[in-house]
């Protein structure tokens, strides 16, 4: 009976690891939207320049295909770059403030008062210090990444039991064995709900820092159609950023199972 | 009998709170001796202090550990072999009241952990943990993860890494209690015969008169605000003791007894 319960309990956690996107319902809703979208542009119920219908932004995508792949690569380099670093230095930070309350205390505001200010205010700072190239904009992707990376390890590092920390200082264990044993272990899951929201910053930090000098990458792109007024090709660019976003977030998810084995038993 | 560790006015208090006052205790060789106390009063503070992890204002706490016996801490022992180990933690294995186990290691590696933390290698320690799986009721759980037992077999596994710490004397701090009426039972009936074969020198504390009287060779009532042993009752009845025990005159008599003092 008790191990009955038990093998429920862990069911019941494995499905908060499920990507949401497998769900029925939500794809239900999307679908209707579509529809309800594709209706309001053939019926003109809005004006066809304003707002491009569905199948136009389809189009426009595999038109641009080749070209939109070609910026891609550029703003998924600055991307996965700056979120890695991103990613290390949150980490540094994190297992140093847990370690040493002093650099908590002193860092820790910082990194709150840091997260108030807009990137898009420092992106052209970033542009003028480093010039057009891919250096300001990873830099700006590491500046929006390196803050739930860091925040949110740091909460799981101290979420440890006590009582768990207790028993290994009973047993003789050094800081380093009950961070290896103990603390990283219990923090994975927030280190990888970090890893996430990271990657979902960073794919926008990237375009964000794009629209404001560049060369390539699909912010230069948007800012080009943009003033082209291609609204079709501007909705299709939209689209593309943001599955991006899920298809690397879904990574992180596929990474996380097989890292945690132990939440994955059915 | 031969004492394998004294406690000598162990006083200790938080801010201008006295918990515990002048606590003495001596424990023998083999011997399963029980601090008894209503929640709160006072044990676990106690066993802070025992296992080294916090200090004690006064008092100490001494070892005397078997001369031959190698796996000891520290610096290497003279040959009068009497260790002061007052807030010095390592010497002594001690199983905190939650089981602890560590959710992201299989049932084995938990066990193991005590030998891990010494670099002992991994294969070997677990090789070794291995071993005593099937005397402890866990056979077939070895690759598990804790979150598939129950909560008694969860005990088990915590009991095995407080067991396969391997030092001479064991502070349990309300292994059962945690546990449903009936698994407890089973547990301290489970215990009984695994103490037949183990002869582990225990400091076990509970606020249950009758685990107490069941398992211990003596019992310290703990009393009073700030804590002091009220008195020291000797539970004289033949090891290994059945469950049956329970139900005698003489298991009535100590239970009576013990409820007055307390």
């Amino acid at each position: 009976m008790n191990k009955k319960s038990e093998k429920k309990n862990i069911s019941k956690d494995n499905r908060n690891w499920k990507l949401s996107g497998v769900n029925i319902v939500p794809g239900v809703v999307i679908v209707l939207l579509l529809i309800l979208w594709q209706a309001t542009c053939t019926l003109e119920w809005v004006p066809g320049y304003m707002l491009p219908s569905p199948v136009m932004v389809v189009m426009a995508f595999v038109n641009d295909f080749s070209l939109l792949m070609a910026h891609a690569r550029v703003t998924l380099l600055e991307a996965v770059l700056g979120l890695f670093c991103g990613v290390l230095l949150g980490f540094v930070c994190a297992v140093l403030m847990d370690a040493f309350p002093i650099v908590k205390k002193g860092l820790y505001p910082i990194l709150v008062i840091s997260q108030t200010i807009p990137p898009v205010a420092i992106a052209p700072l970033l542009i003028l210090w480093f010039s057009y190239g891919i250096a300001p904009k990873v830099i700006l992707v590491v500046l929006v990444s390196f803050f739930p990376m860091a925040v949110g390890l740091l909460d799981g590092l101290s979420s440890v039991d006590e009582d768990m920390i207790k028993l290994m200082h009973s047993m003789k264990a050094t800081k380093w064995q009950i961070f290896k044993f103990v603390k990283f272990p219990a923090a994975l899951p927030e280190f990888f709900s970090g890893v996430r929201i990271a990657v979902a910053y960073s794919v926008v930090g990237a375009v964000i820092s794009e629209w404001l000098g560049g060369f390539s990458g699909l912010g230069v792109y948007m800012t080009r159609v943009k003033k082209s007024m291609a609204y079709d090709k501007m909705f299709a660019v939209i689209f593309f950023v943001s599955v991006i976003s899920l298809l690397l977030m879904a990574l992180v998810s596929v990474f996380q199972k097989k890292v945690m084995p132990w939440t994955r038993r059915s | 009998m031969e004492t394998i560790l004294t406690v000598d006015n162990i006083s200790k208090s938080y801010g201008n709170k006295h918990v515990i006052k002048d606590i003495s205790i001596t424990l023998n060789r083999g011997e399963l001796v029980s601090i008894l106390g209503v929640s709160g009063v006072g044990k676990t503070t106690l066993f802070n202090v025992l296992s080294g992890l916090t200090e004690p204002d006064a008092g100490k706490v001494l070892l005397y550990p078997d001369k031959d016996d190698e796996d000891l801490p520290g610096e290497p022992q003279n040959n009068d072999a009497e260790i002061d180990i007052t807030g010095k933690n390592g010497y002594l294995s001690y199983m905190l009241q939650k089981d602890l186990l560590l959710p992201h290691k299989t049932v084995i590696e938990n066990a193991a952990l005590p030998l891990l933390l010494e670099h002992v290698p991994k294969k070997k320690a677990l090789e070794k943990a291995g071993k005593e799986f099937k005397h402890f009721g866990l056979d077939g759980t070895q690759k598990q993860y804790p979150a598939e037992l129950s909560g008694g077999m969860r005990q088990r596994v915590a009991l095995l890494r407080t067991y396969l710490c391997n030092k001479e004397v064991a502070l349990l701090d309300e292994p059962f209690s945690a546990l449903d009426t009936i698994t407890r039972s089973s547990m301290q009936q489970w215990y009984l015969d695994m103490m037949k074969d183990i002869k582990l020198s225990t400091l076990f504390i509970t606020h249950d008169m009758d685990e107490a009287i069941l398992l211990s060779d003596r019992i310290y009532i703990l009393k009073g605000k700030p804590a002091t042993i009220a008195e020291e009752i000797v539970v004289d009845e033949e090891k290994p003791r059945t469950p049956d025990f329970a139900l005698t005159e003489k298991f009535l008599s100590y239970k009576k007894r013990i409820r007055t003092l307390l």
